[in-house]
């Protein structure tokens, strides 16, 4: 606080007699007096405190008043300390001083008169505080003006970020509705179609094979169904850190060969053959749903993008790790898009295009980090991608234990 | 009387062999395709022009959007502008820029669709 501050005056003099007689006029309990007996001590002085006022005598041997004054008008730190100059001199030498059109000096004559001296040194006292509180003020407002306007900015950024977050969450929902509605326009065509054929009592449309053909569409449309829900409570389960996995020993290498297995009809129906290669049996502590949701997820990437050419999957083991890699032979992706992929509804082409909810990567690094492993991808713009899945066979037991 | 062809381009194997089937009990010959690209392709390869064409908009390669824009762009037989579309579609509020004769909501009811192909079919004398 500002009114805590001492309020510091220096007296100049090499008389100590009149340092001491001046020093008695001034005294005031709020207010410091240092003496100085010649202009370099002065300096000294000058530079180590802040002063309210100096009062200089003029007639000094060696460095005179008027030379102090003007070495502290040519000083920073100094330049706006009020000077009263005391004179034994005539008038005419009052304005020997060339600093004195720089405002705040005074002159007292000898001899000094009591009154005069203590109501100058009020003014420049009261001045003094004055223009401290003052200056306190303006930083207060300055540091107020600077915080609103840090404030005003994150508000802008927050507003921003949610006008950016209900964008995405508008294209997500005409995404996931759009996405919904294929698998139902499906079951729905496939039902009406059956009650088609019922009304005219034809039999001929439910022949074993006929039957079986509708069961399994009907099948994969359900899945499908239920993968879409499954991904977006995932994503309600990821954004309030409900990820869980429940790891149990299982061999991966079944996994695989299972997931390839129940998409084959898929894949022959995208023109895409796969080439597995697994070593064994890779068995490792890890959340069986979980990571054939990153086998699915992966699968089904490389059918989307990589249609019409081979999948080629490679399974490795090693080092108390697992790497799964999946290679597609599909458009790619440029290399600038490769980190984006991974965040979520982020997808390289458009969803005109492409299906999908834009959130299969996106899970699929979730699941994997749980899991104390990782995923990368190498790729180039139309010459495919492979993405690497590698798994500590001990799962995230380490961790699990802390 | 040589029965109506249609055309039919959708990219999702189980709704495409569902519309082909409905179409060909309705008496229709039925023309396939998964996409844009296919599409112009069975355009070209067809002995007869089918009379209206079922489109997707949402689909790999050449969506439907860019379809209609291929067939908008005078580097095709002008006879093709003449098709009639019946758009097929799962999005709400599909951005269509033109040459669109109807737009069809997915899931569609198929007495729905029948009559919006009857709708826009050339009027045969027969």
């Amino acid at each position: 606080m500002p009114h805590r501050e001492k309020t510091r005056i220096l007296l100049v003099d090499d008389v100590p007699e009149n340092l001491l007689a001046l020093e008695a006029l001034i005294r005031r309990d709020d207010v410091v007096v240092h003496k100085a007996a010649s202009g370099d001590a002065a300096l000294e002085l000058l530079l180590a405190h802040d002063f309210a006022l100096a009062i200089l005598d003029v007639q000094m041997p060696g460095m005179d008043g008027f030379e102090l004054a003007e070495f502290m008008r040519g000083t920073e730190k100094t330049k706006h300390i009020p000077i009263v100059f005391v004179t034994a001199g005539g008038r005419e030498l009052n304005y020997a001083f060339k600093g004195y059109e720089s405002g705040a000096v005074d002159f007292l004559h000898k001899p000094l008169d009591a009154h005069t001296v203590k109501s100058k040194v009020n003014v420049f006292v009261d001045l003094y505080r004055q223009s401290k509180v003052l200056k306190h003020q303006l930083e207060t407002l300055e540091r107020n003006r600077q915080e609103q306007e840090a404030l005003l900015q994150e508000l802008t950024e927050t507003q921003e970020e949610l006008r950016k977050a209900i964008t995405i969450r508008d294209e997500f929902m005409s995404i996931a509705s759009h996405e919904l509605k294929t698998p139902l326009t499906s079951l729905k065509l496939q039902i009406q179609l059956r009650q088609r054929y019922l009304k005219k009592g034809d039999a001929s449309a439910f022949t074993i094979d006929k039957i079986a053909k509708m069961v399994e569409s009907d099948d994969r449309q359900i899945q499908r169904l239920i993968r879409l829900i499954d991904d977006m409570l995932d994503i309600s389960r990821i954004r309030s850190g409900r990820l869980t996995v429940h790891p149990a020993t299982f061999d991966l290498s079944e996994l695989v060969h299972d997931v390839v297995d129940r998409f084959s009809e898929q894949l022959a129906a995208a023109g895409c053959t796969v080439t597995l290669t697994v070593p064994g049996p890779v068995v490792g502590y890890w959340d069986h749903f979980r990571v054939e949701q990153v086998v699915i997820n992966l699968l089904t990437n490389a059918m989307r993008y990589g249609a019409g050419k081979p999948v080629t999957i490679v399974l490795e083991a090693g080092d108390g790790r697992a790497r799964l890699s999946v290679r597609d032979e599909g458009i790619g992706i440029a290399e600038e898009h490769q980190a984006r992929i991974f965040q979520q509804f982020e997808r390289v082409v458009s969803a005109s295009q492409i299906g999908g909810l834009g959130l299969g990567l996106y899970i699929v690094d979730q699941i994997v980090r749980a899991h104390g492993g990782s995923i990368r991808v190498e790729s180039a713009l139309g010459k495919g991608s492979t993405f690497i899945v590698e798994l500590p066979v001990e799962g995230n037991r380490a961790s699990d234990a802390s | 009387m040589q029965a109506n062809t249609l055309l039919i381009v959708e990219d999702d194997p189980d709704i495409r062999a569902c519309l082909e089937e409905i179409m060909v009990s309705e008496g229709f010959e039925v023309l396939t395709a998964a996409h844009g690209r296919e599409a112009l392709q069975a355009l070209q390869s067809a002995q007869t022009l089918p009379a209206l064409i079922l489109l997707d908009l949402t689909m790999p390669v050449m969506d439907g959007p860019q379809f209609l824009a291929e067939l908008a762009s005078g580097r095709w037989p002008e006879a093709w502008q003449r098709i009639p579309v019946l758009v097929l579609t799962a999005i709400s509020e599909p951005f269509l820029a033109g040459g669109v004769a109807e737009v069809v909501r997915k899931p569609v009811d198929i007495g729905v669709l029948i009559d919006a192909v009857a709708r826009h079919l050339p009027v045969s004398l027969s």
